[in-house]
């Protein structure tokens, strides 16, 4: 009894050191011979489950409406497009194994997320080494381009929305402000910026502190937020901890103007009355007249039922313009490098318009817009 | 002034109702329920379902809440509790662990991930203090805390099966001969505190205005170290130190802000503690408890490999891996490596000195960024770094869980698990030395004199090499005298200090040399993710070195490699389903503890 037991416990040891080797085989082979009729992958690291679970979901929607319209004309010269998802929680410790398994596997040709930059960054050598173009569409991070030529985002950089955030209190006429910013890679760099830049256009921090991303109850800072007697509040966060701020923000009975939040859907929604009167400064906005915007927003609707926000748009532009991409330079790793690099190349997006590559692999030139929040609705200001 | 303490009385009253279940639950079966906050945010999700969905008035949604937060409390129990009610008490621990991974992946494919705004099926804003704006919800709360913990009171007093759940708490055996029910007892606590957690579920989120699937691991938390600084067990106890830390936590975060909310908590925890070692209200036990890892001595043998066996062990190491496996796979070997140099160690302090630790990753954190800092900006070469992060992680864990030690039970894990805590809140806060939440970038690489590693690959043998040496050194320290001590202290602690061997002083070596080890892999994480920020330590490292020991066999430094293969080689490997990969890892959890108790790499003696 027990030495069968023994055997079938170092047996078992075996096994599952000879499956780890074994799932590196199939890896090998399927890279040996690369596929040419099938369908061309692209892979996808990002949240699907934990705190940031939520984005992962609004980039299914944006990236199924996109695949929907690029299948039905005929994928990249006639092969369908597909992704391949890993989730990485957005947590760097997950987004490197992740990044080893698709530059391992030749049928993916571009990467796209993963949605923090910090857990981009972290899996960037890894890319980078591969020669496999990263596509970090929602990371703001100006160092996650650093990272390499192959470092490519559609996403703004933080500079520019906290430089556009300064000037657009200024110009509504604060002079003094009470800041709150996310604990996070991503919260304090933006804070740095925004207060360097406040410094020099002469806008005073009168009480500044960072905010845990999970939090639920901000008052006690609030209070010493209000307490300092600012003109405006501002939240530099994302919608669910926004939608908090500003409501008990306001349940402490403050009045005056309120910078943050996000545009979101989920920010009114956990905001509720509170955030009525917000201001934020970006991009998107599913009231943009334009036809672009209009037939997304319709398309979007029609299949969710529900408006698109920031995160669902991004990912629709994103997938739609790395597949232009493959299409111009071709269906390769290479290929997509070639046809990002290409100069001047204008495509078109619903978030940003026309658009094109600066030689950071930023978007060049974006103003943003100032927005409101009214009626429960988004609403140029 | 004012506006902050109340503020900070609303907030702690929100505690002190989740912390009361907490502390019912622990009173009648010693177990610690880290499922409660899953309970709680269960309770919120069923309401917000019930309200927005349902359309349902306010006592159907209160009545509903209490039947889907008590059903799923009794099936909790069924399959994580009561199974284990002889067992010792780790067992519940990581069970009930496992049952709120379970609950919140659940509630999370149920009612979908996001956060959302909770309706206000209670005025929330239409009162006001001092010009801090509260509600009716606020009152009804504040009001059902104290009905809660009047009727508790009342009922265990003189209620027929309250005075059963009084004896049951005092001594099982005892009740048990009187003839009282011992396990209907326990099971009905179960149900009672689970649907009074749900209860609790609506009117915390109505104070924070907002739900979500996940938001019981906080709120479970912080409820838990309130009952734990009011005294595990007192019903008053919980209440109180609900309000307590409410309070001092409002205070603190108007002070220094919310990034140090952390700090605060778990710093208060621990400071409780230290001065009153069984929390505010609670007792110290006059003899001593059985260990928290029961007396695994006679619970079975390590299975042995003979010497053809090793050698083929050694083969699929040597050569079978580094010449078959991939890049991604060897990444994952590596991943398995390094949770083996934490959990080996740890068999000396929870399998000989029968000590828990629920904080290894504060050393492993420690060590991560003394190796970083010691090679990036002390300009030293990488092996200095790597030793360095190991006698730093050791010294430095050590002196902050010195006075633990003298703690009992519980108190111990929750203790480390507080230290945990504690030192990733200061790393994050600490930016002038860690660079904080920004994180740091761009570590070197592993170096040895001339040698520059850089793949999985190469990373790969240095890993295997660390591991080796760690094996060695617990199986020398293990079967030498010292080993032999330390295992007196686990298996008869009294008897131990009888024959004159200083406990504390063991505990706390064998304490130094886990977080020596965890500190030494900290050092080869940094450098070979070569990247560092604060949310690379989180509680779940912890748990998961403990379960590690726990499945392979607590006693064996063989089975805690064999651990680690199971619970980290394996969801990897389970990754084609990300869906429910954590709830097969909670069920697999649960079921090898309820088949195979004393873990896997060890034979019960027949």
């Amino acid at each position: 009894m027990s030495l069968s037991r023994r055997t079938l416990f170092t047996g078992s040891l075996a096994i599952s050191a000879l499956a780890v080797a074994g799932c590196s085989t199939d890896g090998a082979t399927s890279g040996a011979t690369p596929d040419t009729s099938g369908p061309i992958y692209f892979g996808v690291s990002g949240p699907k489950t934990g705190v940031n679970a939520e984005y992962g979901k609004a980039w299914d929607q944006g990236f199924a409406i996109a695949l929907k319209e690029i299948n039905a004309a005929g994928g990249i010269n006639g092969r369908q497009v597909a992704l391949k998802w890993e989730d990485s929680q957005a947590d760097p410790k997950q987004s490197v194994p992740i990044a080893e398994k698709f530059v391992a596997d030749t049928s993916i040709i571009a990467e796209l997320g993963d949605f923090a930059s910090g857990a981009s960054m972290a899996a960037s050598s890894v890319y980078q080494d591969a020669k496999l173009v990263q596509f970090g569409f929602t990371n703001s991070n100006p160092k996650f381009t650093d990272g390499g030529d192959r470092m490519w985002s559609t996403s703004l950089t933080q500079e520019h929305y906290q430089i556009g955030n300064v000037d657009g209190i200024l110009a509504d006429g604060h002079k003094k402000v009470s800041l709150l910013y996310l604990q996070s890679d991503w919260g304090k760099t933006s804070f740095d910026i925004f207060s360097a830049r406040a410094k020099e256009k002469g806008l005073e921090i009168l009480y500044s502190t960072p905010i845990q991303q999970d939090g639920t109850d901000f008052r006690p800072v609030l209070i010493r937020a209000r307490d300092a007697n600012p003109d405006a509040v501002v939240h530099i966060g994302y919608a669910p901890d926004g939608g908090l701020v500003v409501k008990q923000l306001r349940g402490l009975g403050f009045t005056k103007a309120f910078y943050g939040g996000q545009i979101t859907q989920q920010y009114i929604e956990v905001g509720g009355e509170a955030a009525e009167g917000t201001i934020l400064h970006d991009t998107f906005l599913v009231s943009d007249p334009s036809p672009r915007v209009a037939k997304f927003v319709a398309t979007f609707r029609a299949e969710y039922n529900t408006d698109p926000g920031f995160f669902q748009v991004s990912a629709y532009d994103a997938l739609t313009l790395i597949v232009a991409a493959a299409k111009a330079g071709g269906a390769t790793r290479e290929g997509v490098f070639k046809g990002l690099s290409e100069k001047d190349k204008k495509y078109p997006t619903v978030l940003l318009g026309d658009f094109s590559f600066n030689e950071q692999r930023r978007p060049a030139g974006a103003p943003l817009k100032k927005i409101v929040v009214k009626g429960g609705k988004f609403v140029v200001g | 002034m004012l506006d902050t303490l109340i503020t900070g009385l609303i907030h702690g009253n929100a505690y002190a109702l989740v912390a009361v279940g907490v502390s019912l639950i622990f009173g009648v079966t010693n177990v610690v329920n880290f499922a409660q906050g899953s309970l709680v945010a269960l309770g919120a999700m069923t309401a917000w379902w019930l309200v927005v969905v349902g359309h349902q008035p306010l006592p159907v949604v209160i009545i509903g809440v209490l039947l889907v937060t008590g059903a799923v409390g009794y099936i909790t129990d069924l399959f994580a509790v009561k199974p284990f009610g002889k067992a010792p008490p780790i067992a519940a621990l990581l069970t009930t662990f496992a049952a709120s991974m379970i609950l919140d992946r659940l509630s999370q494919l149920v009612f979908e991930p996001e956060l959302r705004s909770f309706p206000e099926v209670l005025p929330t804003t239409n009162l006001s203090i001092g010009g801090v704006r509260f509600g009716t919800s606020d009152v009804v709360m504040f009001g059902l805390t104290l009905l809660v913990m009047g009727g508790l009171a009342v009922y265990l007093r003189y209620g027929r099966t309250g005075r059963a759940i009084r004896a049951t708490a005092q001594d099982t055996d005892a009740a048990q001969q009187m003839g009282v029910p011992v396990q209907r007892i326990r099971t009905i606590s179960f149900v009672l505190a689970s649907a009074l957690g749900g209860l609790a579920g609506i009117f915390v989120a109505l104070y924070t205005g907002s739900t979500s699937p996940t938001a019981g691991m906080t709120i479970g938390l912080t409820a838990f170290v309130a009952a734990t600084i009011g005294g595990l067990g007192s019903i008053p106890g919980a209440v109180v130190g609900g309000f307590v830390l409410g309070i001092v936590e409002a205070f603190g975060v108007y002070q220094f802000g919310d990034g140090v909310r952390d700090l605060i908590t778990f710093g208060l925890l621990i400071l409780v503690l230290v001065f009153r070692p069984a929390g505010l209200f609670g007792k110290v036990s006059a003899i001593a408890s059985e260990p928290m890892t029961g007396t695994f001595l006679g619970a079975g043998r390590e299975i042995r490999l003979n010497a053809w066996q090793w050698t083929l062990v050694g083969l699929i190491a040597v050569v079978a891996i580094p010449l078959l496996a991939s890049q991604p796979m060897l990444a994952v070997a590596n991943q398995v490596i390094l949770y083996a140099i934490i959990a080996v160690p740890m068999v000396l302090l929870g399998g000989s000195a029968g000590q828990i630790s629920i904080g290894q990753a504060a050393p492993v954190a420690i060590g991560a960024y003394t190796s970083a800092i010691t090679v990036m900006d002390l300009k030293l070469p990488f092996l200095v770094g790597l030793l360095l992060a190991g006698v730093v992680a050791a010294v430095v864990a050590t002196v902050l869980t010195l006075p633990i030690w003298r703690l009992t039970g519980h108190y111990v894990s929750i203790a480390t698990l507080g230290i945990g805590f504690v030192a990733v809140s200061i790393i994050r806060n600490w930016d002038s030395v860690t660079r904080g939440a920004y994180g740091i970038t761009g570590v070197p690489g592993p170096r040895i004199g001339d040698l520059r590693l850089t793949s999985a690959g190469d990373y790969y043998w240095l890993n295997l090499a660390v591991g080796i040496i760690t094996l060695l050194v617990v199986l020398r320290l293990r079967s030498s005298h010292l080993g032999t001590i330390m295992a007196s202290v686990g298996s008869d602690e009294v008897a131990a200090r009888s024959a004159g061997v200083r406990t504390r002083d063991y505990k706390v070596l064998a304490f130094a040399v886990a977080a020596f080890f965890a500190g030494i892999a900290g050092s080869l994480l940094a450098h070979e993710n070569r990247y560092l920020d604060p949310t690379l330590f989180p509680i779940l490292m912890s748990t998961l070195a403990l379960t590690i020991i726990v499945v392979g066999g607590i006693t064996s430094p063989v089975g805690a490699v064999v651990g680690s293969i199971v619970l980290v080689a394996v969801p990897e490997l389970l990754r084609l389903t990300p869906d429910v990969r954590i709830l097969l890892y909670g069920v697999v959890l649960i079921a090898v503890i309820r088949f195979r108790p004393q873990g896997l790499w060890v034979r019960r003696n027949a």
